[in-house]
């Protein structure tokens, strides 16, 4: 039985792509003149993403237990599209923060 | 020589040719001005309507006609797309196919990690190009990162329990949330070597071929 389950990995996979976009965006606006700040700023959001990831696929492991097993499998395959539009989302949410961030200092 | 304020001036060369454009320059073709100071002069490819300013200095415009410049062969969106779309689902293809034969030759750890590697390699590469192609407002090599997106999404989720049954035969089938807390790593039943050692399910096969075929968005010549 295989153990890499698709949770932690789609979790990853988005975290990682917010956090390059928004140290990009963050590099490039000069954020408060230090790279360490940016980084810094991309790791956060790319923690609080990982962690509200996870919670909300274990959330809907709770929900789904019980139902009949297409039903999950349903459940499952919408979670996974759900999570690449939202790692998009993401990604300009985080771009947002960085320019609110900049403006306000 | 190039004056440091041409850039500037060449709003003057789009007045100066749409000055010109009624007597058959607006056409399309290029004409070169010259700026030495307040002092604006043209001329047209057959050489008419030069005055007697000093050249010094000059800046060439290519015109798409109707005394419009604009850039000479500018990349379509939808070209751009179609092109992700393909390059995505190519990439992901040869990340399944390496996958796959490599996975007996070095065994089921290695080919795990390393197909993790290449999920996080791509979303890194697609994180960071597209923000580029946006701050650029370079549309087309943002329709060819999500182009890339798609390709690699649909042929990785396509072609992942393939690449899962190439790592483990017994590779876990099906997408129900139940099993993401289930197959959770748990140290007393071994180290994360061993963890990693039993191989993606098809649905993570899936995802991870699917991001690494997003790697592609590091290419796209005539998008980015």
């Amino acid at each position: 039985m295989s153990l890499i389950m698709l949770l932690p990995l789609l979790a990853i996979i988005s975290s990682t792509f917010l956090f390059f976009f928004v140290l990009s965006e963050a590099r490039a606006q000069h954020v408060m003149g230090h790279s360490l700040v940016a980084m810094a700023l991309a790791l956060v959001l790319a923690a609080l993403n990982f962690f509200g990831v996870r919670r909300v696929g274990l959330g809907m492991a709770v929900i789904t237990k019980g139902k009949p097993e297409a039903v999950q499998a349903r459940y499952g395959k919408a979670f996974y599209v759900g999570v690449l539009i939202w790692t998009v989302c993401a990604g300009f949410l985080g771009l947002w923060m960085v320019r609110l961030l900049n403006g306000s200092l | 020589m190039r004056h440091p304020a041409i850039d500037g001036v060449n709003a003057s060369c789009a007045v100066v040719a749409g000055l010109l454009g009624g007597s058959g320059i607006g056409a399309g073709g290029t004409f070169s001005a010259w700026i030495p100071g307040d002092c604006v002069s043209a001329t047209d490819d057959s050489g008419e309507g030069s005055s007697g300013c000093d050249p010094g200095y000059s800046s060439t415009v290519t015109f798409l006609g109707d005394g419009i410049p604009g850039p000479a062969a500018a990349p379509s969106t939808a070209g751009c797309f179609v092109k992700g779309v393909v390059a995505g689902a190519a990439t992901a293809l040869v990340v399944a196919a390496v996958a796959t034969v490599a996975a007996p030759v070095v065994g089921a750890t290695a080919v795990t990690v390393g197909l993790a590697a290449v999920a996080v390699a791509g979303a890194a590469s697609l994180g960071w190009t597209a923000r580029q192609d946006i701050r650029n407002n370079n549309w087309a090599g943002v329709a060819y990162d999500a182009g890339s997106l798609v390709g690699g999404f649909a042929t990785g989720t396509a072609v992942g329990p393939r690449v899962a049954t190439a790592i483990d035969p017994n590779a876990t089938p099906g997408w129900s949330p139940q099993s993401w807390w289930a197959q959770r790593y748990r140290p007393s039943r071994g180290s994360v070597g061993d963890f990693m050692g039993s191989g993606p399910t098809h649905a993570s096969g899936g995802a991870s071929t699917g991001a690494g075929g997003w790697l592609s968005s590091l290419f796209g010549a005539g998008c980015h």
